[in-house]
């Protein structure tokens, strides 16, 4: 398969002169064509700024890209002219939010916000327009798609909401697709339906996708590799499979080990003392170090890499690393 | 510090790791419980029909258990909670408190049962807490109120120890809510749950707003308290793997109503009525925890509005076992097994 998506060194940065916050410090990660990545983290890791910065959307002037280049087949989107970017959003990258009802227009008609997506970007006419919103309605599993077409988000339930933004965002066939939480808003009934939309969609259009979530168990339904950030790191890049069964990072291990379970009895649930740190704190060496459990004194003065295991993993930890091995 | 000095020598209990359930005491007893909400409309705002956000509701709770309440937003789950405490007013039914009707009687008669001995946490501890009072004097307060101790030392005393078991430093007193963090604060709303000694506490969401490695400590701490201060819980949530995690019984609301109630192992190996066998079908599972994946049920549709709910049984309109009389009869909650409820056509 070869790479839709290539971040390199990728840097989001907030604030002034006087005070920076690293929201992204320094991020690298590939996706592949056809492929469902996971990125994984609590509040405030920078998993949604990297979406936003994929999309040309970091808020300006308090947020921008410092550095690093992100590879849309080859083409760099840092610093690419606004007008370019109005062609590439919602027809090469196309997004879903996680509260479907802020993201529609509250006075315009599914129809209308339907169809101006498929005119504006197909250049097509009205009529063809329609029929297109029919179909892509009709396939995220509405019976009467056409009388839909007609009425107003607010006569919509959440989970009604959601098929609506994935059938907009599927409207142009878009390369890659990143859906930012998309069922965190949504019950557990209604989640499930959401998920076996989007695993249907994966496999139907072969179109990347981009899952942003803090639920693992979500991200196991739907990912085949998995992407761990924390305060803005990537700390843990892994095959689905390889992280639930062996996870490397002790971060990692904390986050699988912390959630409790469904099946099965546990006596006393994992957990990862301390606070995730502050936006703007100044940590010397590794970021997770006063958190951690096998934290040792090289931790606090230095920062580890992500250092690549094997062809598809990579971690970012001195305990994997060959000069503290031998 | 122990936490166990707080406990006056009466109340000292042993600590031990795991619950002990030797008593089977009822703490709680809610019979036929409703709270309806009117709709109204038009120029004179007359009453066009009701939210059945609560209908028809009876459980017990026994002395330091927690009872798990699980259910999809809009179930009446969280209006239920705030029923019991009569932070609204039940529109019928009675809840028994330790053996007193405590649905009819005046606010001044409340204050040395409830609002003593029942206390809430709730999900946003931010939008619970007071900006402008550091956390000292919001703590102070209930004390004052119910005039527990005589000197500002002795508060103080109080207030610091407790702050020491919930796992916040004691010079936090001084700090203003701002200064938290999400994890912190909602330490700081157990502390307030706690400060009255309460025998009963209702946990609405309690960890729902938290990160997952927050929610644990959080989890943990709950436990922790419980068996020290042999607590009672009510735990309300959505999640259905914390409360499988955290409580002993589980009620499973729909549409206002309680559709099944069991222990917690017997629920969550064989739910018996097809709304909690597709709820529980429906949680995402991580792999490699030894189990897969149960085949899912998808339910088609969405929930339907408490304000115009279905005849018959409320769940008829999604269920995949429906039968004619679900549309007509309601199902009687009745026990089928040992402390198994539940409310289905299908076992009557």
């Amino acid at each position: 398969m070869s790479t839709l998506l290539e971040v390199n060194n990728l840097k989001t940065h907030f604030g002034n002169k006087r005070r920076v916050v690293k929201a992204i410090d320094g991020i690298d990660f590939k996706i592949k064509k056809g492929e469902t990545v996971a990125l994984v983290g609590e509040s405030g890791c920078g998993k949604s700024m990297t979406s936003l910065s994929i999309m040309g959307l970091v808020p300006a002037p308090e947020g921008r890209i410092v550095d690093g280049e992100i590879l849309l087949e080859g083409v760099d989107l840092v610093g690419l002219p606004e007008k370019r970017m109005y062609g590439i959003r919602g027809k090469e990258i196309a997004m879903i939010f996680q509260e479907p009802m802020t993201s529609l227009n509250p006075v315009l008609t599914i129809g209308d916000q339907l169809t101006s997506v498929i005119i504006h970007h197909l250049k097509v006419g009205k009529k063809e327009a329609e029929n297109r919103a029919v179909e892509m309605l009709d396939l995220v599993g509405f019976s009467d798609s056409r009388k839909l077409l007609k009425d107003y988000p607010h006569r919509l339930s959440g989970g009604m909401r959601q098929r609506v933004m994935i059938a907009m965002a599927m409207s142009c066939n878009p390369k890659l697709l990143i859906a930012d939480e998309p069922t965190t808003a949504l019950d557990v009934t209604i989640q499930a339906q959401v998920l076996e939309l989007m695993k249907k969609i994966s496999k139907e259009f072969s179109t990347s996708i981009l899952l942003i979530t803090h639920d693992l168990g979500v991200v196991s339904e739907l990912a085949e590799r998995v992407i761990v950030m924390y305060a803005g790191q990537i700390v843990e890049i892994a095959d689905i499979d390889d992280l639930f069964k062996s996870p490397f990072h002790p971060y990692t291990v904390g986050l699988i080990e912390s959630v409790p379970k469904i099946e099965g009895e546990i006596e006393r649930l994992y957990s990862i003392p301390g606070n995730v740190p502050a936006p703007g704190e100044v940590i010397q060496g590794c970021k997770f170090a006063a958190r951690c459990s096998k934290v040792f004194d090289r931790c606090r003065k230095e920062m580890p890499t992500l250092r690549k295991m094997d062809e598809s993993r990579s971690v970012r930890c001195f305990l994997y690393d060959d000069e503290e091995a031998e | 510090m122990e936490s166990t000095d707080l406990l006056e020598p009466t109340e000292r209990l042993e600590l031990g790791k795991t619950k002990q359930l030797t008593t089977q005491e009822t703490l709680l007893q809610v019979r036929n419980l409703k709270k309806y909400f009117p709709v109204k409309a038009g120029i004179l705002q007359r009453t066009v029909g009701h939210v059945k956000a609560v209908d028809d509701i009876s459980f017990h709770v026994n002395k330091g258990e927690t009872l798990g309440i699980v259910g999809e937003s809009g179930c009446g789950k969280s209006t239920m909670g705030r029923s019991l405490i009569r932070l609204y007013e039940p529109t019928e039914g009675n809840v028994l408190f330790d053996g007193t009707d405590i649905t009819n009687l005046s606010e001044r008669e409340l204050r040395p049962i409830i609002r003593r001995k029942m206390q809430m946490i709730f999900q946003d501890p931010y939008a619970s807490l007071n900006p402008r009072k550091s956390l000292g004097s919001t703590l102070n307060e209930p004390l004052l109120a119910h005039k527990l101790y005589s000197s500002k030392k002795e508060r103080d005393e109080k207030i610091k120890d407790l702050l020491n078991v919930v796992g916040l430093h004691s010079s936090s007193m001084n700090y203003y809510p701002h200064e938290f963090s999400g994890g912190q604060r909602q330490r700081i709303g157990i502390a307030r749950a706690l400060v009255l000694n309460p025998e009963l506490i209702i946990a609405d969401e309690a960890v729902s707003a938290l990160d997952v490695s927050i929610q644990s400590q959080i989890i943990n701490l709950l436990e922790d308290l419980q068996s020290t201060f042999n607590l009672t819980y009510i735990f309300i949530s959505h999640d259905l793997s914390v409360v499988r995690h955290i409580a002993d019984r589980v009620g499973v609301m729909y549409l206002g109503k309680l559709v099944e109630l069991a222990n917690k192992n017997d629920l969550y190996a064989e739910p018996l009525h097809p709304y909690t066998q597709a709820l529980l079908s429906a949680v995402p599972v991580i792999r490699n925890t030894g189990v897969q994946q149960k085949e899912r049920i998808v339910l088609k549709g969405d929930i339907p509005s408490p304000a115009n709910q279905p005849p018959g049984c409320v769940f008829h309109t999604r269920c995949p076992a429906k039968m004619k009389i679900c549309e007509t009869q309601i199902p009687e909650f009745k026990e089928v097994k040992p402390n198994h409820l539940i409310a289905c056509h299908l076992y009557q």
